[in-house]
């Protein structure tokens, strides 16, 4: 299968995915494409352990993590230099803005105050929960894509729920 | 007020819709990999030229000590005549 194939087929979950985990389409289109280049690179190693489909939510997945790790040590060193263009001096847009394309424009601020509450979870928790409520995976699929057993996976789905739903009553207290 | 409770914070999220990449996306990812494997050529290039040269340097050295140290020893062997012309003790 070559590259425009797999592309055709995955595209839409890739992005999607990475949208879910960045929440706005310049990031989302990055990672997108860091995905696909790494697919390049390792067509040739892919072993068939698992289907193309876990092996593409896997790499997604990491380059996601990736990406946001990488934009969090940027944003710490970010006092060093300055966030104004030296020409117009004005102020840079805000890295990992909101603008999720899937999002009505009515339900905006209430799935911004979500997604951050979801954004403050720990790596694990966060992805269980977006391939449990936002990509509808089974605990089964969930378990494949993350190599965990079903009941891992039901602990950590149950315990990202219970932190997103105590962040976000701290932040409404 | 926004509602807090499981309920009504996982109907929410059941809300978002999937969507579609830019059409032209495809392209760059392209683009990228085509940049990043003539960035490989080039760069896999450079390391052979730079290895070649540092092997010659070294051939060089060694075949150039190797010359002087031939030449020390006629030099050595040279003197050792001067010295003892002959084995005839009259």
């Amino acid at each position: 299968m070559g590259l425009q194939e797999i592309y055709t087929a995955h595209h839409k979950m890739v992005y999607n995915l990475a949208l879910s985990y960045v929440q706005n389409i310049e990031d989302a289109e990055e990672i997108t494409q860091d995905v696909f280049v790494a697919v390049h690179q390792s067509l040739s190693t892919f072993q068939e352990k698992s289907s193309l489909t876990t092996w593409m939510y896997r790499i997604t997945i990491n380059k996601s993590l990736d990406f946001i790790k990488a934009k969090k040590s940027k944003k710490r060193f970010a006092f060093l230099t300055t966030l104004f263009y030296p020409e117009t001096n004005e102020a840079r847009e805000e890295l990992g803005h909101f603008n999720h394309p899937g999002v009505l424009m009515e339900q905006k601020e209430s799935l911004k105050n979500i997604f951050d509450a979801i954004n403050e979870l720990p790596p694990n928790q966060k992805t269980a929960l977006i391939l449990s409520k936002l990509e509808c995976k089974s605990q089964l699929e969930i378990g494949e894509i993350m190599d965990l057993s079903s009941k891992a996976v039901e602990s950590l789905v149950q315990r990202a729920k219970s932190n997103l739903l105590k962040k976000l009553n701290q932040t409404k207290d | 007020m926004q509602n807090n409770s499981p309920e009504a914070v996982f109907k929410i999220l059941e809300q978002v819709n999937a969507v579609e990449a830019s059409p032209f996306l495809f392209t760059r990812i392209q683009q990228r990999i085509d940049r990043e494997t003539q960035e490989k050529v080039t760069s896999a290039f450079s390391r052979g030229v730079f290895a070649s040269l540092v092997l010659l340097i070294i051939f060089n050295v060694f075949v150039i000590s190797h010359h002087v140290g031939i030449k020390k020893g006629k030099n050595i062997a040279a003197i050792a005549n001067e010295l003892t012309p002959s084995n005839q003790l009259y």
